[in-house]
């Protein structure tokens, strides 16, 4: 019996859709890049333009080029009465009226004030603005320090370190696994998806207090410790996969061509699993890359990428936050599309958050 | 002594994983649950921890969020995700290129992601602009204050971060589907709406839990999304827990993260029991 294909119509119905779909999966990323060359009135207004009009490499040169590059914050939610007074720490007088003001997503919005100065407010600040019609509170400009390679420079190191312990820790032991008896090896590989039903935030806890009395805070030791707890069982158990599908035989044909134990390991199976170790180690070189719960409770300064990257969001202007989004970016959509054919669901569950 | 001896090698490669699971991730939730039930001043079991916990608004706001952010979040992925797949399994030209597309948001970071997804729906946004063209809005109404269409946002930053992740286990499980049993539905004569219902609901089951669980238990850890998107105005439990933290009150910080194990640990076993329920009826 043959069964006929999709109809015209609904050929054109699937492609409709999928169009939308796409749509929705691309607009994101193009805005991320759009935003990141934009001039600054395109985005800056109560109407920003869809389309890139004039680009500008403006905002990467500053974060690209800046070793250091001082930069006013400030910080405003949307006020809607007329005037506020704000006072500077030097007791000057700025009045703001909402023509100068332009808002920023989400919840910390920027201001530059005619005369260059700044002024910053914090989340309670704001909403105790929106509540009365005039501060006369003392607002202190904050001065935000950019510095692009410092928190770059730790991320590679930190993610690099992990993948390389990681491996060393998780691939015998993986094989190890794949040759248990089919009950205990279920049981095992059971255990080990166990360990991702915890949440991050309560193993954080001791482990912060623990590095805290350890002075691991703020250092790479310690962040790649922590990396390695979600990602150890992690690549453990991708890896059951890549030697289970090695013969048992081969170990034992070299075994009785001479070769000890170790080095039929070294010399046959690990070769043989390399390819599937590779993949399996890219990707905890992502997750540690793109990690941001343990790095924020093990900070207390700007370290990672991510860490400088949420801090830049929250405090930085538009330009500078896509920016930095789109470098943290990079690497990781890279892999993902080179990796693609690699990408199995069941890997999938704990790779490329 | 002899096993030991016997299973040497196979013993020095496999207790390095077990030790540092055992120290840096079983320890560390046990001491939790423990420091959960310590009432820090006086250094003495209690439950006082849980009691100053259910009666801040803050938390109550938390635990809300991420049980309705989990659940409605899981049931609008795995719809969307499911027609996604079934469009991606018919044979077309341009199957490929659809593929790849719908793998972008997996090559974004979370945090990206938030920040992005921040740029539309801020008030000065794309989302309101284009709402503002299409001339539905002439105000520009603020998404993340923290109301429940803020809790919306959150769900659809997560779904666009996630949703590759489900499309693929969706279309692993319609693709393990063999062909001769749509054949003999069609034989059969079965609207195509039957045998979706009748055939393929059924035979993905396996893949559709496997989704559920991974789902929930990453959305019910949520984190960096509400954080970048809202900052304080849409806590969810994992954020509450940092908070407490970072205000050096652990054992709050401990009794909300325990909360939120609590809470996976009853999600998986209520799913896996209504799951197993249906199976024997």
């Amino acid at each position: 019996m043959h069964i006929t294909g999709p109809t015209k119509f609904t050929r054109l119905i699937i492609y409709a859709l999928l169009i939308v779909f796409s749509i929705m999966m691309i607009t994101p990323v193009y805005i991320l890049v759009k935003v990141s060359i934009s001039e600054p009135k395109e985005v800056n207004t109560d109407h920003p333009t869809f389309l890139i009009h004039d680009a500008t490499l403006e905002h990467w040169k500053n974060i690209l080029l800046a070793d250091k590059k001082t930069e006013n914050g400030m910080v405003i939610y949307h006020i809607s009465s007329d005037r506020y007074t704000l006072r500077g720490v030097d007791g000057s007088t700025l009045n703001l009226t909402p023509d100068d003001q332009y808002t920023i997503n989400g919840v910390l919005r920027k201001i530059q004030l005619e005369d260059g100065r700044s002024i910053s407010l914090d989340l309670e600040e704001l909403s105790k603005l929106r509540e009365i019609s005039e501060s006369t509170k003392t607002f202190f400009s904050k001065d935000i320090v950019r510095d692009l390679y410092a928190p770059l420079g730790k991320s590679l190191t930190v993610a690099t370190l992990a993948t390389i312990i990681a491996i060393l820790i998780a691939s015998p032991a993986a094989y190890v696994i794949s040759r248990f008896p089919k009950k205990i090896k279920y049981t095992v590989i059971l255990a080990l998806l166990f360990t991702r039903m915890f949440p991050d935030v309560g193993i954080a806890l001791p482990i912060a207090t623990r590095f805290l009395s350890w002075q691991l805070t703020d250092t790479t030791l310690g962040l790649v410790l922590a990396h390695l707890i979600p990602n150890l069982p992690f690549l453990a158990w991708i890896l059951v996969g890549t030697f289970d599908v090695i013969p048992r035989d081969l170990e034992k044909a070299a075994m009785i061509d001479g070769a000890n134990r170790i080095s039929a390991l070294t010399k046959i199976v690990f070769p043989i699993a390399a390819p599937g170790i590779a993949v399996g180690a890219i990707f905890v070189w992502l997750n540690s890359w793109n990690e941001f719960i343990y790095a924020r409770y093990l900070s207390t300064v700007a370290s990672t990428l991510p860490i400088k990257t949420y801090e830049v969001i929250t405090t930085g202007t538009f330009f500078t936050a896509a920016a930095y989004s789109t470098i943290l970016t990079i690497p990781v959509i890279l892999i993902t599309f080179f990796l693609q054919r690699y990408i199995q669901s069941g890997m999938l569950s704990g790779a490329v958050k | 002594m002899s096993f030991a001896r016997k299973y040497w090698l196979e013993i020095t490669m496999f207790i390095p994983l077990v030790l540092y699971i055992f120290y840096f991730t079983l320890i560390p939730v046990l001491q939790t649950i423990g420091i959960s039930f310590i009432d820090q001043s006086t250094g003495k079991i209690s439950l006082i921890n849980y009691q100053i916990l259910f009666a801040d608004i803050n938390f109550e706001r938390a635990l809300f969020n991420t049980i309705f952010i989990t659940l409605v979040g899981i049931i609008l992925q795995l719809i969307i995700a499911l027609i996604i797949a079934l469009l991606l399994k018919q044979k077309f030209a341009g199957q490929g290129f659809f593929r790849t597309v719908m793998l972008i948001p997996m090559g974004v970071p979370t945090l990206v992601s938030g920040a992005t997804l921040l740029f539309i729906f801020g008030q000065t946004g794309y989302f309101n602009e284009l709402l503002y063209r299409l001339g539905i809005i002439d105000t520009q109404p603020f998404w993340l204050g923290g109301g429940i269409e803020t809790l919306f946002v959150i769900i659809f930053a997560d779904m666009w971060k996630v949703l590759p992740l489900t499309i693929l286990l969706l279309l692993a499980g319609l693709e393990s589907i063999s062909e001769d049993v749509y054949e003999a539905a069609a034989v059969d004569g079965a609207s195509k709406w039957l045998t979706f219902w009748n055939i393929t609901l059924p035979l993905l089951k396996p893949s559709i839990t496997m989704a559920v669980i991974l789902r929930a238990i990453d959305s019910f850890r949520i984190f960096e999304l509400p954080l970048v998107m809202t900052g304080k105005n849409a806590p969810v439990l994992s954020t509450f827990a940092y908070e407490t933290f970072r205000r050096n009150q652990y054992g709050q910080s401990g009794a909300a993260a325990t909360i939120l194990l609590g809470i996976i640990i009853i999600f998986i076993i209520f799913y896996m029991f209504l799951v197993e329920r249906k199976e024997r009826e």
